[in-house]
Order: C-alpha cells, then structure tokens, then sequence
C-alpha cells in the first residue's frame, strides 16, 4: 500500500493514535494514547542552544535548528518523542544526515520551544514504512556513534523508529523496544485499523494539508489531493453561507486553513504555516477562479473578496457543487490552473 | 430558557382557546371536548431571535402573521384551498422551539407545517429519533401509572434492499411497497417489561416514530418523530402540557448534542480535542459489501444535487469495495461532513463550528434509521446517544405534566 509512505496519511495516523476519539475499537486505535502520548506540535521550529552549536562548530557537520514533523509528549511521565515522517530511509552519508544529526542532539539535550513543559527525557524519532525500519535504526546508530566524541560534553538523545506495515489488509505499527519510552510495546506490532477485510485501512483525513505534502502546487498524492480539494470546496460553500445577506463574500485565507487543519493549527507555530496558508491562499484563488469572473475578485494578502453585483449567491454555489464532482485529475488540474 | 409559564399565560391561551373552541377561558376548557377543534400542532425549531421573528414573517409568500401578544402570533394562510380554514396560530415557546397550532386535519395541516418548517427560512423541522423517543419513554413511561394504555409507533421505509445481491423486486414495473408500520398498544407496565426484548430481537422496533401519552380524561397526544402531535384527548389543557413538555424535551436533546458537538467539557487531557466531533451509526449487524454499494448510490446524486432523504452532497471516494469516504456538506445547513460508510458503521465527522445545529446531526440519524436500517448503537463522541436522551427528558419540564390526575 502506498499510501503508507505518504507524510499526510503518517501525520493523520499518528493524529488519530493519539486521539481518544470515538468509541474504542472502532477505527484507529488509539495505541499511542494508550501509552499516555498526546500531541505537542506540528513542524515544530527549535534551535539548538547557543553552548551546543558553539561546542559542535566546525566539528561536525550539522543543523541547527531541527524541525520535527510531529511532536507527541507524555505528561505524566513528562517524556517527548521528536518525530520526522520519511518515506524511506536513508543513509548516514545522505543529505538527510545533517537535519537528522540535529534532531539527536535536540533530544539529547532537552531541546524545546519555550512554551513546551520542561521533558525528563527527549527522543529523536523517524516514522516510515517498516521495511526500512532496521535501515533507519542503523542510520540512527551510526550517527549516534559518530557524534557522541565530537560533541562530547553534549549529547546524543535516545532515538528509534515508529515502522508501518501493511498486511492482512490493516497497518501495524511497530516500535523499536530499545531506546523508546515504549518498553511494553508488543514486538510484532499492532494493527492501528479496528476493521474487517472488507475495509480499507486508510482514516479519515483529519488534517487535510501538511507542509511535506505540498510539492509545488499539487499534492504528494492521489488521495491527499481529493481530500484537500473536497474539503476546501466544502469549507468555501460553508463560508458562503455563514455570509448570507452580504454583497461582498470574504473568504479569509487563515481561517479556512484553520478548518482544513481541523482546529489543531494551533499546533502548527513555526514558519511552515505561513507556507500552507500560502499555498491554500493561491488555492482557494484557483477554485473562485473557476466559479467568478477575474473581475469579481479583489484579493489582499490574506483573503479573496467576491463583490456579487450580478452573481447570485445561488450560482456560484451551484458551480462550486459542480466542482465537487471532479475526478482527481479535474481536482489536480483546477489546483495548478489560473492565477 | 423554556417559557416555563406559557401555560398559565391566559392571555394567549385564552385567545388560542377563544378562536378553537368558541368562547371559553382557560379556566372552562377542562369540561369541554376539544378533540374536533384542535386536530393539531406541529413544533418546530426556530432560529431566528424572536426580535426578528416578525420581519421573517413579512417576507413568508405562504402566511401572513399578526402578532397578538409577546410570542403569540395569529397566522393566516394566503389562498386557501377549499375546505381548509383560513389560519392558525403560532406561538414561540422557547428560544428554540415554536409551535403551530391548527384546526384543518389531513393533508392540510401537514402541508402548511411542511412549508413552514421545510421552505421558511429560520425554521426546521424536529428530528426526533428512536433513541430519543427511547430515552423520552424510558423517563416518561415511569410517571404514567402501569395500567393505563400508551401506543408505540414505528416506522422504516426502506429505500434498499440489505441482502447481497438482491434489490427490491419489481411488480408491474413499480417497485413493491417496502415500508412497513408497527403499532404496540398496551399497558405500560407491559410495554415497559417488553419494548427492550422486542427491539433486540427484530430492529425495526428501535425505529420509534410515534409515542401516544394517556391523558387524564381519556384519549390522549400522540407525539411523532417530525414533531408533530395530535389532540385525540378532550382537553386542550392536556394538549399544551405534552407541547410543553415536548418543547422543552427536544431544547435539552439539541442543547446536549451541541455541547458535544462544540467540545464543551471535554478536556485535553483525554487525548487532543480533535476539530470535528464524531458521531458513530453502527448497523444491528455486518451487510455485505453490496449493501454499501446500493447505500452510497442512495444516498450520493451526481451533478452535484441532494437526493431528498439524505440531504448530503459530496463524492465518494472509494478505496475497495464496501469501503467509502465522502468529504461532503450537509446540503440544507452548508456545514462541512466527512463520511465514513462500511458494511458495520456510518462514522461521521462534523466540525465543531458554532454554526453547527443538533439538527444537523439527528436529522442524518432519523434518515438513516428510516429509510435504511435502524441502528444497533449510535454514539456521539464518546456518549450513547440513548443515555443522552435519557437525561435530557429527565431534565425536561415537566411541572405541568401531571400524571398524578391520572389515577382518577
């Protein structure tokens, strides 16, 4: 299955597994949550402090300012675990290796943003398809190795691999036992999918956009791109309707992001947000496009404004349901197309 | 707040009973026979400030409306048809819920309700599902004294067909009728021991659509699933008691649904406060996967239109066969809805915007439960949504609902 190595179906695995959501067993199961892990953050911006990027100058070749792609953490046990979605693994001669160097020194010395609770213990970790989990582990293993005298009196953090696999039509998820605050976690892994064959062990999107899947004006993949288009349609149509009785609609690019991120923006601080609503900006322009003349639209750096002078509300809203029925292709094509 | 003293405004009253019943007063109508007046009244939701309610009004094409005291409006109807009357009256009960009160039986008062709640802007219809009428007669049922009779509708109207590879036959070219009525009509110390056991071993019976309450003087108020309720007692006193107390029933159904739609109460620390609120329609028992396929071509038009007993646009994504996921919109409200549908359940994801309404989500539950299959369990969130209705009719008004005359 693809899909598995897609960053947005891993961020929104990983979403549902720490969501105590809808009643147990009947969709993702929620085995991160069960081990007490919530999230902490989206694409998280750190720095490493001033003393480590003075110790290790000129020593190694390194980051320094990681930025994981998911933070989770555990309150109680006060642990965070910095995780990078991937599709593969990579070597430690890779390019990969300077970002990854940084992420272990990060979670060896309690690198945080200053909002985040004080953690006893930081992990660095890697989430990708479990073929390439044992890879990763060396990767990690070797960099660890090769950093700890060249860095020393700083440290290396603890770090392992979340692996995805799927077989008999569900996705187990795997976690390395050593090195991980997962120490009961079962070895062979566990199906995150409560379905029958009959299913398909693809959830729910709850987040429909993530910086990784944004690869120029298309989406990383079939299905992320029918699931951002779907829903910016159905925000846009929302929108309208909370609007009635204007003669000016305003679509406010933040604030449709907000909806397609499904509230957990506030999870997202760092700079990548500026490029998603960036690039949701530049969409909804493209869908209004397909529905007003260019007249009709005045924009500004943060929303569209469609003046209704000889549109009615009705037409525009009857367009934009049309829209919905596109293919996938129709959705990529509508995306990449006008301004 | 529920307008708890509606009853004893004998302003309005006194004017609804002046115009249905003659010249009597509040204090007169217990003697009288009111059935042949007042046939019946139909609550719906408003949503619309009662501020504003007057300019909604004044655009309606269908009905004219004068108001003749706070909250209570005279209602004339333009051209009626023969044999109809002339108007009606609507009165506002709570910030939520107004009522319809007509004379005309039949296909009239349906029709003039229907255009009221269905095409006035601000207005809707109640959506009142076999859970929630469970958890009403579950509350109620314990007030009515065991011996005196009640009547427990249920309805389906099942558009396909639940086995694999079969669809409805068709005779003479129509397709045979598949909607099915079933009446209980017993005590209610019977009905209490037997309801739970007749719904575990046949379905259809957990697809209440009409609940009869005794009256004290014989007859009684059949309430109805789209809010409807029907005076076959003699007294117009007893009427208004299971109007109030339906107002005020269905005001705390929607207030607790909202609140789980909105999050309020849930905590953080139960795992991160998704965005969107769950609501899980598990089917009596796995279909095949054919069932699914005929759902989804039910309940999804192409061209972008609503098919009339869903009221859900969007496209279908497929993954494998009996599988689908549809990131739609509600096509009467425009509120965003992300569909999950399988052979075991109908997972929905609604956004937790507080122009989310709890219509939203019962009417999608009185639909599925109507014309496809009557459901095993539905939760919301993480609560049952029959252990919801319970405790809003437990926190219903009930003040002037006294069965206690009952025992005469």
């Amino acid at each position: 299955m693809e899909l598995i190595k897609d960053t947005l179906f891993q961020l929104n695995v990983l979403v549902w597994a720490c969501t105590n959501g809808p009643p147990r067993g009947w969709l993702v199961r929620p085995v991160l949550h069960d081990h007490g892990f919530q999230i902490d953050g989206f694409d998280v911006a750190m720095r490493l402090s001033s003393e480590v990027i003075g110790g290790i100058a000129r020593r190694v070749d390194c980051g320094v300012a990681p930025e994981p792609d998911v933070v989770i953490w555990n309150p109680f046990r006060k642990t965070r675990v910095l995780v990078e979605c991937k599709a593969q693994s990579f070597s430690p001669a890779s390019s990969n290796s300077r970002q990854c160097r940084a992420l272990l020194l990060a979670a060896g010395n309690n690198t945080a943003r200053p909002i985040m609770p004080e953690a006893s213990e930081t992990f660095a970790s890697y989430l990708l398809p479990e073929i390439y989990r044992d890879l990763q582990e060396a990767t990690l293993q070797n960099l660890t190795d090769e950093l700890g005298p060249l860095v020393f009196p700083y440290h290396c953090g603890a770090s392992f691999v979340f692996g995805l696999r799927a077989a008999e039509g569900n996705v187990f998820l795997h976690i390395s036992h050593e090195d991980s605050p997962f120490d009961d976690y079962p070895e062979e892994g566990l199906p995150i999918f409560a379905i029958d064959p009959d299913e398909a062990p693809v959830p729910l999107y709850q987040v429909a956009l993530c910086p990784d899947a944004m690869n120029g004006s298309v989406l990383s993949s079939t299905y992320s791109t029918l699931v951002f288009f779907y829903r910016l349609v159905a925000e846009l149509l929302s929108a309208i309707r909370e609007q009635e009785g204007v003669q000016v609609l305003a679509f406010q690019s933040d604030e449709i992001l907000r909806r397609l991120l499904n509230r957990l923006d506030r999870f997202w601080t760092g700079p990548k947000r500026k490029s998603m609503q960036d690039f949701t900006h530049a969409a909804v322009y493209k869908i209004l496009r397909e529905v007003v003349t260019k007249k009709s639209i005045r924009s500004d750096p943060v929303a569209h404004h469609v003046t209704l002078d000889d549109l009615r509300v009705s037409t525009i809203r009857n367009k934009l349901m049309n829209l919905s029925e596109y293919e996938w292709s129709d959705a990529v094509s509508v995306l990449k197309g006008g301004g | 707040m529920f307008k708890a003293d509606f009853i004893r405004d004998t302003t309005s009253f006194d004017a609804l009973a002046s115009s249905l019943a003659g010249s009597q007063t509040a204090a007169e109508l217990g003697a009288h026979n009111l059935s042949a007046a007042l046939l019946k009244s139909y609550l719906v939701e408003v949503r619309i400030p009662s501020d504003r309610l007057e300019d909604t009004f004044r655009q309606s094409d269908d009905f004219k409306f004068y108001q003749t005291s706070p909250g209570f409006f005279q209602v004339l109807f333009d051209s009626p048809r023969k044999d109809e009357s002339q108007g009606a009256f609507f009165e506002v009960l709570s910030e939520r819920v107004g009522v319809l009160y007509t004379k005309d039986s039949g296909p009239f008062a349906d029709s003039r309700a229907e255009k009221l709640s269905l095409h006035t802007e601000g207005f809707e219809r109640l959506h009142i599902t076999g859970p929630s009428f469970m958890g009403m007669w579950n509350e109620v049922s314990q007030r009515i004294p065991g011996y005196r009779f009640v009547e427990i509708g249920c309805r389906k109207d099942q558009i396909i067909s639940l086995l694999a590879g079969q669809d409805f036959d068709l005779v003479d070219g129509r397709h045979e009728s598949t909607s099915s009525n079933l009446v209980l009509r017993d005590t209610v110390s019977d009905l209490q021991e037997s309801l739970t056991k007749l719904q575990a071993a046949y379905s259809a019976f957990r697809a209440i659509r009409k609940i009869r309450l005794p009256s004290r003087n014989g007859g009684g108020n059949a309430i109805y699933g789209n809010g409807k309720v029907t005076n076959r007692c003699n007294s117009l006193f007893d009427h208004r008691q299971v109007i109030a107390f339906l107002a005020s029933f269905y005001g705390q159904v929607l207030e607790r649904t909202e609140r789980l739609v909105r999050g309020v109460g849930l905590t953080p620390v139960e795992g991160i406060q998704q965005g969107h609120c769950t609501l899980t329609y598990r089917f009596p028992q796995p279909f095949h996967v054919d069932f699914v396929e005929k759902l989804v071509k039910e309940m999804f038009a192409k061209g972008g239109e609503v098919k009339p007993h869903f009221q859900i646009r969007g496209k279908p994504i497929s993954f494998k066969k009996g599988h689908y996921q549809i990131y739609g919109i509600d096509g009467r409200e425009f509120v965003p809805i992300n569909l999950e549908i399988t052979k075991n359940h109908i997972l929905a994801m609604i956004d937790r915007s507080v122009s989310v309404s709890g219509s939203v989500i019962h009417r999608l539950i009185s639909n599925l439960q109507l014309y496809v299959v009557p459901p095993a369990e539905i939760w919301l969130e993480n609560v049952n949504l029959l252990r919801l209705a319970e405790d809003a009719a437990r926190s219903a008004d009930f003040d002037h609902f006294d069965f206690s005359v009952l025992e005469d």
